[in-house]
């Protein structure tokens, strides 16, 4: 009979540092003693060992915590890969590996209680086990699929709930003193379980790496980010497709910005890599001379990323990123955009939308939020020569792996802008960071673009505008319930962020001319783009050939 | 047909009717599904739904098209319902509802969508299509005998549905809250009481709170209303709180609205629990 196989799922603390000391720090940390420490050479260093967000405490802050339907769930992962703060994790167990780790649950209650957290999935059970029916010799039979939630690192976002949508498996309850500790309980049961069997990680579905433990382990959580940060959910795909790929074998050099507060909130590091934070303006140059060490090295097989902001990436480091790109490095730079210095309070970027509010780009009676046009990275990084290019959302999956896995493969300077939503300066729910992310690309706020220098002879062969619905029209017609025609445009999806809201009346319809030239801006890069890409617009070649 | 005549019919030909009945049904496309397909399988047009809907969908696994199809082939609540309700206090083995989907594939039915622009498209209703749906009712949860008994002998005759349906949970086959339900019900019967929410709220509480017996429920009732007020204390100095706390931050009258209804949400909990707490008291 064929045997599942299993990853470790031993966590080891790395060789180089004082792991006694560090557990001295966090725990002192963990009980508010944080300030007493003393100050020695270890605590100078102000080092942040790899992963200790994973024993950071959150379970104070979500007011709501999400309830698993067992019943509903299909082990479609979209849960686990969209959560921004590692707090909801799948595992595949065989049902003989189940009932043991059961049997030693005493409380009848609480046993049926975990084994209501398991379904027999499709995916993970029938498959197999109608194979393993036919030949066990060569199939392992079906497994079990749970879902569990880690209290200490959810922040009650719902962003799971969101994407579970209509399979109604997950819904938020309450959090109160009486069913936390059964949560802690479930999510220790979970971490006794044995790795989820490799030979059920399913190939296809790249949403599955998140089952492997070293993927999850990439970004452990416990960062100090917002509810439902758009930009960490998109961190752990990163990092997780990487390690696939690559293994421990990459590091992380991180721009100033929101990224580099939340990820490193001493004594708290969610990263396992090698992480080290620069400046806004020279995190590429910093980039640039760790690769340039580690080829003197001999690690031509390691991966460097350049992660960074919209601000620091088109604004204060665009100098130094055009320098890296112009180098042929072979660097991967990953840009959280944002559209606007989410970290230091919200002011303007240059990838800050026309009429968005911001600060330093107020509404008022004499202005109507920024008035400039947003700068396009994709569009400018394609111009320096062989720079691979992807524009993306995390939350549309298979596009998203595909870029960063080809990034991975290019062997030269790649740039992945994505699309990362931010409740706090976008004016919305904790719980919609794939839904505006979703809504932004519908829009054509934020197009799909892949820029592949070895794709072809001609940009239009190199660029492709995969994955963007109706590419060859001005904007996306649906009908509605009625059955009559609905453009969703710039506008549609504009008036449903607070940082437009100053251009919509009551009802909802545009009251300023300086939202009516976003919109002619996105429209105008839309069409720029399709050029680029040797798409024809049937309704900019309507409006040609209409005489004025 | 009365009530009583509604809830003895119970033969799965009957079940599988109406579960043929809605599924055959016109339905417009979901958001979820016409998402799935864009992102796994690169379709953006309805055209590209259609040719994929006629040649690239029989390539697909089962397990592939319960992934594609689950979100629109999940019974709502209202749909489970409306369509559960006649077969309320009947349980099916899973065994019987699988075998039902296969006979509602052999008899080469089809599902079909309304799309975006305005088409038609239909695809063959599948037994992985039909099983999901059949499931998402839950009729294969058992309904203890005891609660059934109780039911049937003292839930007025218009709630007797939907309490046979709201308590296949799997915490409802332990005999403690079996009895810890007949004693709350019948208080509420004694107080005129019973409404739908009311019952919805009652197994929700004792699904995730657990109470041990009518004093610890009051106890735990107490706490959940304690931390409703706590959370919208802090929601009101926040700019943004939670999901639910939708679009608090935003500031125009249609959001400003939103927040309400988020409150009223909360203030919901607190209602429903206190009228709950007045019955045991």
């Amino acid at each position: 009979m064929m045997n599942a196989t299993h990853e470790s799922n031993t966590q080891q603390f790395p060789a180089w540092y004082d792991g006694v000391r560090a557990k001295e720090v966090l725990d002192a940390y963990n009980n508010g003693g944080g300030s007493s420490l003393e100050a020695d050479a270890f605590v100078a260093t102000s080092v942040l060992p790899a992963s200790t967000g994973a024993s950071r405490d959150f379970s104070y802050i979500a007011p709501e915590l999400p309830q698993l339907n067992s019943e509903n769930c299909v082990g479609c992962m979209d849960c686990v890969t969209n959560c921004p703060d590692t707090a909801i994790l799948g595992k595949v167990v065989l049902p003989n590996t189940l009932e043991d780790a059961l049997a030693g649950v005493q409380d009848q209650e609480y046993k049926a209680h975990l084994r209501q957290q398991f379904s027999e999935t499709r995916k993970y059970y029938t498959a197999f086990q109608k194979k393993h029916e036919k030949d066990p010799e060569n199939n392992p039979e079906g497994g079990m699929f749970g879902i569990f939630i880690d209290p200490t690192k959810c922040k009650g976002c719902g962003e799971c709930v969101a994407v579970c949508g209509d399979h109604d498996a997950l819904k938020m309850v309450k959090k109160t003193p009486d069913n936390l500790p059964q949560y802690l309980s479930d999510f220790g049961f979970y971490r006794s379980l044995p790795a989820s069997p490799l030979t059920h990680i399913n190939a296809k579905d790249k949403r599955d790496i998140m089952l492997k433990p070293a993927a999850i382990r990439q970004y452990a959580g416990g960062a100090g980010s917002c509810m439902g940060c758009g930009e960490a959910s998109v961190l752990r795909q990163v990092f997780a497709m990487t390690h696939e790929k690559v293994g421990d074998r990459y590091g992380i050099v991180a721009s100033t910005g929101c990224n580099t507060v939340y990820g490193s909130t001493y004594p708290y590091n969610p990263f396992a890599a090698p992480w080290t934070n620069s400046l806004f303006e020279n995190g590429p140059a910093d980039a640039m001379g760790v690769r340039a060490f580690w080829d003197q090295q001999g690690q031509e097989d390691w991966v460097i990323w350049n992660v960074g902001g919209d601000g620091a990436m088109l604004d204060i480091g665009l100098n130094a990123l055009s320098r890296l790109l112009a180098s042929g490095m072979n660097v991967k730079v990953l840009i959280l955009d944002t559209q606007v210095y989410s970290n230091t309070g919200g002011q303007q970027s240059t990838a800050s939308y026309t009429a968005q509010e911001s600060k330093m780009g107020a509404h008022g009676t004499s202005k109507g939020g920024k008035s400039e046009k947003r700068k396009e990275i994709a569009q400018i990084a394609l111009m320096h020569p062989n720079t691979y290019v992807a524009q993306t959302i995390g939350p549309l999956t298979t596009h998203f792996y595909k870029v960063v896995e080809r990034a991975l493969a290019y062997n030269g300077p790649a740039v992945i802008s994505v699309y990362t939503t931010c409740q706090p300066e976008h004016g919305v729910a904790d719980d919609m960071a794939a839904i505006q992310a979703r809504n932004a690309m519908k829009s054509r706020a934020f197009p799909l673009i892949i820029y592949d220098p070895e794709a072809g002879a001609t940009l239009a062969q190199r660029i492709s505008l995969e994955g963007n619905p109706a590419p060859n029209r001005d904007w996306v017609i649906e009908k509605d319930a009625d059955g009559n025609d609905q453009e969703y445009n710039f506008l549609s999806w504009a008036r449903t962020e607070g940082r437009f809201r100053k251009h919509f009346d009551k009802d909802g319809n545009p009251n300023s001319q300086t939202i009516l030239n976003a919109m002619q801006d996105r429209l105008e890069n839309w069409r720029l783009i399709q050029q680029l890409a040797g798409v024809t617009n049937e309704d900019f070649m309507k409006s040609l050939a209409t005489p004025v | 047909m009365t009530p009583t005549d509604t809830l003895q019919f119970s033969s799965i030909d009957a079940l599988q009717d109406a579960v043929i009945n809605v599924l055959t049904a016109p339905q417009r496309m979901g958001e979820q599904l016409r998402t799935q397909l864009a992102d796994h399988y690169a379709c953006l047009s309805d055209e590209q739904i259609e040719a994929f809907f006629a040649k690239g969908l029989l390539a697909l696994e089962e397990y592939e098209q319960d992934l594609l199809f689950s979100p629109q082939f999940t019974a709502k609540a209202e749909q489970r319902l409306r369509v559960a309700s006649p077969f309320a206090l009947k349980t099916y083995s899973k065994e019987a509802l699988e075998a039902s989907s296969l006979a509602i594939e052999a008899l080469e039915l089809q599902v079909t969508f309304l799309l975006a622009s305005g088409r038609e498209v239909k695809v063959p209703l599948s037994a992985v299509i039909a099983e999901r749906f059949m499931k998402s009712l839950l009729l294969h949860k058992p309904l203890a005998q005891a609660l059934r008994t109780f039911i049937e002998q003292a839930v007025p005759l218009a709630f007797q549905a939907h309490v046979a349906l709201a308590l296949r949970d799997d915490i409802f086959q332990f005999e403690k809250y079996q009895t810890l339900f007949i004693e709350v019900a019948q208080r509420l019967s004694a107080h005129h009481a019973w409404t739908p929410e009311q019952i919805d709220f009652l197994t929700e509480v004792v699904k995730t709170y657990t109470p041990q017996d009518l004093k610890d429920l009051l106890e735990k009732l107490e706490r959940l209303i304690q931390s409703c007020q706590e959370d919208m204390t802090t929601a009101e100095t926040r700019s943004y709180h939670h999901p639910q706390i939708l679009g608090s931050n935003l500031g125009s009258a249609h959001d400003l609205n939103e927040a309400q209804a988020v409150r009223d949400h909360y203030n919901q909990l607190i209602k429903q629990a206190e009228a709950l707490m007045l019955v045991l008291k």
